[in-house]
């Protein structure tokens, strides 16, 4: 039954069939060659998604879309040009800089590079080509499933159960997210003085930092209150995500005043169908993961895995090269949902840390979002840019290359990753 | 009503007009239900902790009330997602093929895709009558209107997706894909 449901499963969806009603397709194959009655299908569909933790993720979104509709890219930019602007390759600098503030209020890429592109491509391209500011834009979206909050890292600690907390998840990205953007600093002065490309911007001065600070502080607040809500324990992860909605909304309303009440229903509807596209699949998956349950794939599994390897580095890397090439071909919330439940476990089995492991999978499939053929934040900016995707693929492999060398370095060194989430208690 | 997706009946001729005034309607009932479930989600769970450090008190039913709205939202949302054309597929071997051939599996997809949307929606309305008699745990209210989104959701998105075997491209809203990129 284990192979009807898999092969079932990649040949609808690649015939074209969207991937969360190829998993339900093939769960009503499983069903009827196990004879299992089918009013199984709405009971578990339902129960998938009866879950107070997964609001977080619409909530999150709509408070990342609010914030963006109330101005504060042009805030950040503002006080990352007063920082880091006269530099050498400064308006990169000034990108990853903005890439980071906007990673603390939104947790997913693609809207990241969106904002990030349809905001500063336009400046970038004039001082440093059309290929490099892309590369730029993309490499900077990617932190904001890396840095908390995470929409990915939400789906991730769902689907993991109750061996790894969203809270946990947050504070393992910290550190390697606060290193990634160094590393990709120092690439962007690399390239910026390899090509000599022009200094643009103004001169460093206090003054001008400490205004522009002032100006962006309500938005570093954000973060503050509800990471920090969630981590001290006053506060659940959906519980600080519905305030993340309230916060953002009064500072668009009554602060910025760049937000109108007409604004919400479409960001509220946009909002509610991204996040359907998650709940359909996880609702799916949910008969599926039963089906190949009752045959015991993941005791399979295990067994199969603890007889090539006793190694848990080599589980690590295996799983590594796996979602290497998964992240080439697979959106990355339809890999954490189809995988997460099969190779989580192991990873247990091999006593592995679960937020050691969690880490690296997210981070592995968020690298994957900037992989050809199928890499969702190259699409939006070759949308923006008109470029091809092998063009831009061409110039953000050093990104790329900083990443992975960065995930290795989290899987040998495990204190990077765990020191954070260690000293808060989780 | 979103200001750049148009809730009105796509062209249609002949038979297909009914068909396309009906997913109209549903749809801009659906865009306006989830209006009210995504506030009323807000509300009801930045309330509850409102409540706790500001009255020190707690609302006993916003956890399952709030469970429910979620819930609703997902399956109501699904069939916009399916005009939109935005739910996640690997098109690494379809893009490859002839547009003809394209068209053709489309729809034979669409139309496998409308046939299990239609036997989730009939186990729903089953499991929901069925259950009807069983109460929520905090509140006065049949635990069915759990399982009653899967049914409307699921029926909803059979339209969709009968639409599409039809028509062919009639379920892509160009707008609202655009919008959610």
């Amino acid at each position: 039954m284990t192979l009807l449901i898999i092969f079932l499963f990649l040949g609808i969806g690649l015939l074209g069939m969207p991937l969360a009603f190829a998993l339900g397709a093939s769960a009503i194959a499983g069903l009827i060659v196990s004879d299992v009655d089918f009013n199984l299908l709405p009971s578990r569909m339902m129960n998938a998604v009866n879950a107070f933790p997964l609001m977080s993720i619409p909530f999150f979104i709509l408070a990342g879309e609010l914030m963006l509709k109330a101005g504060m890219m042009e805030r950040l930019i503002d006080l990352a040009n007063t920082i880091v602007g006269r530099v050498r390759g400064g308006l990169g600098h000034v990108t990853m800089l903005a890439g980071l503030g906007l990673s603390t209020v939104s947790g997913a890429a693609v809207a990241d590079a969106s904002a990030l592109g349809s905001t500063l491509i336009p400046s970038l391209r004039k001082h440093y080509g059309v290929g490099f500011s892309a590369a730029v834009c993309a490499a900077a979206a990617n932190l904001g499933p890396i840095i908390p909050p995470s929409g990915a890292m939400i789906v991730y600690a769902f689907m993991a159960g109750p061996t790894v907390s969203v809270g946990g998840m947050f504070m393992a990205g910290i550190v390697p997210g606060l290193i990634l953007v160094c590393a990709m600093m120092a690439m962007v002065s690399f390239i910026a003085i390899r090509r000599n490309y022009p200094l643009t911007g103004e001169a460093f001065a206090l003054g001008r930092v400490l205004h522009e600070l002032k100006r962006s502080i309500i938005i570093f607040l954000m973060p503050v209150v509800v990471i920090g809500g969630i981590v001290g324990g006053a506060f659940t992860a959906t519980e600080g995500s519905a305030i993340a909605v309230v916060y953002a909304l009064l500072i668009g309303l009554f602060v910025t005043r760049r937000l109108t009440l007409a604004d919400l229903p479409e960001a509220i509807i946009r909002t509610a169908v991204t996040s359907a596209i998650v709940g359909a699949m996880i609702a799916f998956a949910s008969v599926v993961t039963y089906m190949l349950t009752i045959d015991q794939l993941p005791q399979h599994l295990t067994a199969l895995m603890k007889a090539i390897t006793g190694s848990p580095i080599a589980y690590l890397l295996i799983v590594a090269a796996a979602l290497f090439v998964v992240g080439m071909f697979l959106e990355s919330n339809a890999a954490y949902i189809m995988l997460v439940p099969l190779l989580h476990p192991i990873a247990l089995q091999y006593g592995i840390d679960p937020l050691h492991f969690g880490f690296l999978f997210v981070f592995n499939l968020v690298i994957g979002m900037l992989t050809p053929p199928v890499g969702v934040v190259l699409f939006v900016l070759c949308g923006l840019t008109g470029l091809k995707l092998g063009e831009l693929a061409w110039h953000v492999w050093p990104f790329i290359a900083i990443m992975y060398a960065l995930l290795f370095i989290c899987m040998f060194f495990p204190a990077i990753v765990l020191t954070v989430p260690r000293m808060l208690g989780y | 009503m979103t200001g750049h997706t148009s809730y009105a009946p796509a062209a249609a001729e002949g038979a297909l007009r009914p068909l396309a005034a009906l997913i109209a309607a549903l749809d801009l009932a659906a865009a306006w239900a989830l209006v009210a479930l995504v506030a009323g989600m807000v509300i009801l769970v930045s309330a509850q902790v409102f409540m706790r450090y500001a009255l020190n008190s707690s609302i006993g039913w916003t956890d399952e009330v709030s469970r429910l709205t979620f819930v609703w939202s997902i399956f109501l949302a699904i069939p916009l997602g399916i005009k939109a054309g935005v739910h996640i597929g690997m098109e690494i071997l379809t893009v490859r093929l002839p547009a003809r051939m394209q068209d053709v599996l489309a729809r034979v997809i669409a139309l496998l895709g409308a046939a299990m949307m239609t036997l989730v929606s009939y186990q729903a309305f089953i499991l929901a009558y069925d259950q009807w008699d069983e109460l929520m745990a905090s509140i006065n209210m049949s635990a069915a209107w759990f399982i009653v989104p899967v049914a409307i959701g699921c029926a909803h998105s059979a339209l969709h997706l009968l639409w599409i075997t039809m028509t062919g491209k009639g379920g892509v809203d160009e707008e609202l894909a655009k919008d959610l990129d």
